[in-house]
């Protein structure tokens, strides 16, 4: 079993990165909101949608069953 | 969810390890899996359990001497053989509907994963159009908004509690997602808080909670992160939660009895953001560091998403600035011949001597 562990992980690249700081994207705290209620109200929003989403994906027949 | 058998586990590890008596274990798997071959089997000790009846004697002796159990050994052995059976197949029988319900989650996990992707895809094609319907107008940063990474990160941390609350018949656990932002002023690094699924729809106390990479050094988040490790980080109970100070040096209060932590790695970026799985019931997820893993082993799909939605967003903000340094210069260029054009225009009025008018 100890062979199969953590191979999907692997996919990822490995090992450290020295030169993370050189590409200089970071996300500015901007683009994000920050605020508890409004953010919650947005979660809601697109937890719903995405529900609506998933209902009509699994009356279709592309469901994995 | 029950768990599989230790004994079932050791056996997959023993396997594993040795290819060939794996193999001849794995055989045997099969055997004993086939109803036909319990049939026979069931059928073969009724038999064999006769037979030994029909030859043993009851009469001569009572129950309570010791020459009673003198011949009936050879009862006694099948007697054994019966119950190892019955406790080999009813093992095996719990594994398969434990494989069952795994099978059952993994599409569950799929099905989800796809109306993510196609979520982001129907996006992506909205702000597109949106993008092309005003041909003469330069996209701004409005025009890109409709999609975030914080979004992506909410339905992934929404599925992945959702994922375990079916998994486990079990709602009090929490995932959130820890990601690094970078402070314009002073160049230093932090993580906070940017999204979570839980089961109270209350933003978590730590939500937008800023931990410095530089100096928040006795959190377990702030380390990993650190680390630069792409690697999973299993905490299997409360003791190994104290020992590594999850929630700080000061923190006691904290009911989590696992803990996880999955890093999500971006090439030439190292650790960008850090998918946290917090649980409150001893054991939910499994027993050992192993039995975790497998457990969560499916929702890297997820991880993956979030990485590609990482790089995504990067292409979005260097559009938006390239998009924006071309709307300047539009701007500018279209002042300038503006000017130039009033300029043209009083020329010959104000430069008479110099240029006369036609």
């Amino acid at each position: 079993m100890s062979n199969t562990m953590g191979k999907i992980i692997h996919i990822l690249p490995q090992g450290t990165n020295d030169n993370a700081d050189n590409n200089g994207f970071l996300h500015e705290d901007t683009d994000f909101i920050q605020d508890h209620g409004t953010f919650e109200d947005r979660r809601q929003q697109l937890i719903s949608e995405y529900e609506r989403e998933l209902r009509i994906f699994k009356s279709n027949s592309m469901l994995m069953t | 969810m029950k768990k599989p058998s230790k004994v079932i586990l050791q056996l997959k590890k023993f396997s594993n390890n040795y290819k060939k008596l794996g193999s001849v274990l794995y055989y045997f798997y099969r055997l004993l899996k086939s109803s036909y071959f319990r049939t026979f089997v069931n059928f073969l000790f009724t038999f064999v359990f006769a037979f030994q009846m029909q030859l043993t004697d009851f009469k001569t002796y009572n129950i309570y001497e010791k020459e009673f159990y003198r011949d009936k050994l050879h009862i006694l052995v099948t007697f054994v053989f019966i119950i190892m059976y019955n406790w080999i197949t009813i093992t095996i029988d719990n594994y398969q509907k434990y494989k069952d319900r795994r099978i059952k989650c993994l599409k569950e996990v799929i099905n989800r994963e796809a109306v993510i992707n196609q979520t982001i895809s129907r996006k992506l094609n909205d702000i597109t159009r949106s993008v092309c319907v005003k041909a003469v107008i330069i996209p701004s940063k409005a025009d890109f908004s409709t999609l975030s990474y914080q979004d992506i990160a909410s339905l992934v941390c929404h599925n992945i509690y959702d994922a375990i609350k079916i998994s486990t018949e079990n709602d009090t656990h929490q995932v959130s997602l820890m990601h690094r932002f970078k402070e314009k002023k002073t160049g230093r690094e932090y993580i906070k808080m940017i999204s979570y699924g839980n089961s109270n729809q209350i933003s978590p106390s730590i939500f937008d909670k800023h931990f410095y990479l530089d100096s928040d050094l006795s959190y377990y988040h702030v380390k990993i992160f650190n680390e630069k490790q792409n690697d999973l980080h299993i905490l299997k109970n409360v003791g190994e939660i104290k020992k590594e100070f999850v929630y700080g040096k000061k923190c006691t209060e904290k009911n989590i009895e696992q803990y996880i932590a999955i890093p999500v790695f971006c090439e030439n970026e190292g650790i960008v953001s850090l998918l946290q799985i917090e649980i409150s019931e001893k054991q939910l997820l499994g027993r050992t560091t192993e039995e975790i893993r497998e457990f969560v082993k499916p929702f890297m799909a997820y991880v993956h998403i979030l990485m590609v939605n990482y790089y995504r967003d990067e292409l979005f903000n260097v559009l938006i600035k390239k998009f924006d340094i071309l709307k300047k210069s539009k701007e500018r260029r279209k002042s300038y011949l503006e000017g130039m054009s009033k300029y043209e225009q009083h020329y010959g009025e104000n430069n008479s001597y110099i240029a006369p008018r036609d």
